[in-house]
C-alpha cells in the first residue's frame, strides 16, 4: 500500500470515530439521557385540575315535565346567583372542555351497560397525564437539545442516574376542602377527624365522584337551581357529615344534634346527570357502586342496603333499587359490585346521589356515626393514584351554624 | 490511484469505525439500557398522604357471665325456633343475643337469617313496617382493656336516615339493633318510635354462648 493512500485511510478512520456519534445520535452529539430531570415539587396551595364545564342555560334539551322523573324537573328561573357549591358570590363558570377532572381514563363502557355514555366527558384531556402537563412548571424536563454546552455531560453522569430517586412529581389529582369545613352557612362540622375507616376502597368504581351537599348546593332544597348544573360536578369536596336536618338524628362527632349522619357524593358528569333523568327510574344503570370491604350484606331495605364488616357497617342509600347485585346475606369482596347510583328513597326522591355511611363500633362510644370523609379521601387517592390537595380556608366562617328557615324541613 | 482494493479498504474501515465507536467512545453505554429497564420496572407510584387512623382491637368477653345467664333462660325463652345456634368453641365470639316476639311475615320466612362471622354475628328478621337486625361484634375501632365488662352500657336509641338503631354493650361485646324501615319515603323516614324500639332491646336473650 502506498503511503499516501495509508495517510488517506487512517484519517479517514479517525474521521468516522470522531464523527460516528453524531451519525448515530444527530443533533446532540452524544447518547441522550436515560431519565428525565424530574422538576421542583408542586408548591404548597398550587391550584388543583381545572374545574368541569361551564353551565348552559339549558343543559337538558327536553321538555321540563319529562315523565322518566317527575320531581327532577329543572326550574331554570331558580338558578341561584350565589354558587352554593363553593360559598362564592362570584362565581366563574368552569371549563366545559374539562369535565372529567380525574387522570384516569374512564372506561364508561364498564359501567354503562345499558345506556351509552357521552363519550366525550369520559375522555380526560392527554395533557392532563401526571408528569408531562407542559404547563407544570418544571415537569417538563428539559429536551436533551437544551442542555447546556458549557456544562460538560461526561458519559458516566448516565450510569449514575439510575442511583436518583424514581419519585415522580405528585401532582394533585383532585382538590377537598378540609375534614369539617361544611358549606358556609350549613352547620357545624367535626374538624378533628381521623381516618376511621382506613384501606377501604372507594364505594364508586370508576365514576369521577364529588363529596358535597345535596341539600345546599344546586338542585337542593336550599341550594335551588338545577342538579344537573355543571357547576355541582367540581371539585374541591365539601364534608357534609354533621350538616343541618330537621330530624333528631346524631352523633357524637357532631358539635350539633339534628345533623347529617352521612356523607353525600355526587357522581358522573352534568351529562350522565341529564342522561338519568331521561332515563326510567328502574332502568338507570350508568355508576357502579362497590363494596368497600370484605364483608356481608345484612340488609336491604326500601332505600338502603347494609354492609357489615366486623365492627363497621357501611351504609349504602339511593341506589337503584331495581338493579342490585345483591340480597341480604351475600358475602361480598372489596370492589364488589352492588349496584348502580340513582335518587330511590322510598316513594319519593331525591338528587342523583350516594348517600354513604359508616356506622363503627368505637371503645367507650359503641356503635355510633362517624364522618366518612377522611377515609373516602384517602380511598379516592388510591382509586386515582394520585394525592388530593387540601383547599385552605377560613374554617371558624365554615362552620357556622345554621338556622333552617320556619317551615321548611330538611329529611335528605 | 484508487484501486477496488483500496475501496474496498476504506469501506472495511469505515464499518469497522462505526461499528467500534461506541465502545470507543461511550464505552457504559452497555449499563444505561440496564438503567432504563430497572427504572421502568418500578411502578411510579406516588406517595400519597398520611393521616391519622382508626386502630382496630378485639375486646375480651366474660363468657362466665354469659354463661350464668344462659343457665338462667328458660329454652322457651330463648327464641330458638328461628336459628339453630351454635354452641361451644364454634359459637361466634361474642355471647349470641337474640329478640323474642318477634312476629315475621309468612311471606318473609325465608328471608330470616343468621350469620356467624369471625368477629360475632348478625340475625335478620324481616317485618312488615321495618326490618330487623341484631349485630353482635366484639371487634371494637379503639383500645379497651380487654374482659373490662364495665363499660357495659344500657341500650340507647337513635334515629337514623333509613330508620332507627339501639345500641349497647354486654359481656364485654357490643350490641347493635337496627330498625331498617320498610315503607319509608324521604318525607317520613320514621317507622318505629323510641319506646318500641327500646323495648325490642330489653327483650333480648342469650341464645348462644362458648
Amino acid at each position: 500500500m502506498h503511503k499516501p493512500i495509508a495517510y488517506v485511510l487512517a484519517a479517514l478512520a479517525m474521521t468516522g470515530l470522531a464523527g460516528c456519534d453524531f451519525i448515530r445520535f444527530p443533533g446532540d452529539g452524544g447518547p441522550p439521557p436515560s431519565t428525565p430531570e424530574p422538576g421542583p415539587a408542586i408548591p404548597p396551595g398550587a391550584p388543583g385540575p381545572p374545574p368541569p364545564g361551564a353551565p348552559v342555560e339549558n343543559p337538558y334539551g327536553e321538555s321540563p315535565d319529562d315523565p322518566t322523573d317527575a320531581n327532577e324537573t329543572p326550574t331554570e328561573t331558580d338558578t341561584p346567583a350565589t354558587d352554593p357549591v363553593s360559598g362564592d358570590d362570584t362565581v366563574t363558570p368552569p371549563d366545559t372542555s374539562v369535565e372529567v377532572p380525574t387522570e384516569t381514563p374512564l372506561t364508561d363502557t364498564d359501567v354503562t351497560p345499558e345506556i351509552p355514555a357521552d363519550t366525550d366527558t369520559d375522555t380526560p384531556p392527554a395533557t392532563d397525564t401526571p408528569g408531562t402537563d407542559p404547563e407544570v412548571p418544571g415537569t417538563d424536563s428539559e429536551p436533551p437539545v437544551d442542555t447546556p454546552e458549557d456544562i460538560p455531560t461526561p458519559p458516566e453522569d448516565t450510569a449514575e442516574t439510575p442511583t436518583e430517586p424514581a419519585t415522580p412529581p405528585v401532582e394533585p389529582v383532585f382538590s377537598y376542602h378540609a375534614p369539617g369545613a361544611l358549606l358556609p352557612g350549613s352547620g357545624q362540622g367535626d374538624i378533628d377527624q381521623i381516618v376511621h375507616a382506613p384501606g377501604i376502597v372507594f364505594p364508586v368504581k370508576s365514576a369521577p365522584a364529588y363529596l358535597q351537599s345535596q341539600v345546599f348546593t344546586f338542585g337542593g332544597g336550599i341550594g335551588g337551581g338545577d342538579q344537573c348544573d355543571a357547576r355541582n360536578f367540581a371539585y374541591p369536596w365539601r364534608d357534609n357529615f354533621c350538616e343541618t336536618r330537621s330530624a333528631n338524628r346524631g352523633s357524637p362527632y357532631c358539635p350539633a344534634q339534628k345533623i347529617h349522619q352521612g356523607q353525600d357524593i355526587r357522581v358522573g358528569t352534568p351529562a350522565q346527570c341529564n342522561t338519568m333523568r331521561r332515563t326510567a327510574k328502574a332502568d338507570r344503570a350508568l355508576q357502579e357502586v362497590v363494596a368497600t370491604e370484605d364483608g356481608v350484606i345484612s340488609n336491604v331495605g326500601s332505600y338502603s342496603i347494609s354492609l357489615r364488616a366486623g365492627g363497621r357497617i357501611y351504609k349504602y342509600l339511593h341506589l337503584n333499587m331495581a338493579k342490585l347485585k345483591v340480597k341480604t346475606g351475600d358475602t361480598v369482596t372489596a370492589g364488589q359490585s352492588l349496584g348502580y347510583v340513582s335518587n330511590d328513597f322510598g316513594g319519593s326522591a331525591t338528587t342523583f346521589h350516594l348517600h354513604f355511611e359508616i356506622v363503627q363500633n368505637m371503645a367507650h362510644q359503641g356503635w355510633v356515626y362517624v364522618p366518612p370523609y377522611l377515609s373516602l379521601v384517602e380511598a379516592y387517592e388510591r382509586r386515582e393514584n394520585g394525592p388530593g390537595e387540601e383547599v385552605e380556608q377560613n374554617v371558624s366562617v365554615a362552620t357556622a351554624p345554621f338556622v333552617i328557615p320556619e317551615g321548611y324541613v330538611i329529611t335528605e | 490511484m484508487m484501486t477496488p482494493k483500496h475501496l474496498l479498504a476504506f469501506a472495511a474501515l469505515g464499518a469497522l469505525s462505526l461499528a467500534a465507536c461506541d465502545r470507543i467512545k461511550a464505552p457504559e453505554q452497555p449499563a444505561a439500557p440496564a438503567a432504563t429497564t430497572t427504572v421502568a420496572e418500578t411502578p411510579a407510584e406516588p406517595e400519597l398522604p398520611v393521616r391519622p387512623e382508626a386502630v382496630e382491637s378485639t375486646s375480651g368477653i366474660d363468657w362466665e357471665a354469659a354463661r350464668r345467664d344462659m343457665a338462667s333462660v328458660a329454652s322457651a325463652d330463648r327464641g330458638e325456633g328461628a336459628f339453630q345456634v351454635q354452641s361451644g368453641a364454634a359459637a361466634p365470639p361474642v355471647p349470641v343475643l337474640l329478640p323474642t316476639g318477634i312476629v315475621v311475615p309468612q311471606s318473609a320466612e325465608g328471608g330470616v337469617k343468621f350469620m356467624p362471622m369471625s368477629d360475632g354475628y348478625f340475625a335478620t328478621y324481616p317485618g312488615v313496617d321495618y326490618d330487623i337486625v341484631v349485630n353482635g361484634t366484639n371487634e371494637v375501632i379503639g383500645a379497651r382493656d380487654a374482659g373490662d365488662t364495665s363499660a357495659d352500657t344500657e341500650p340507647s336509641y337513635l334515629a337514623t336516615a333509613s330508620g332507627a338503631q339501639v345500641a349497647f354493650s354486654r359481656y364485654g361485646a357490643d350490641y347493635l339493633i337496627e330498625f331498617e324501615c320498610k315503607n319509608a319515603t324521604g318525607e317520613n323516614p320514621e317507622c318505629i318510635g323510641e319506646d318500641e324500639a327500646l323495648e325490642i332491646a330489653r327483650k333480648l336473650v342469650i341464645a348462644g354462648t362458648r
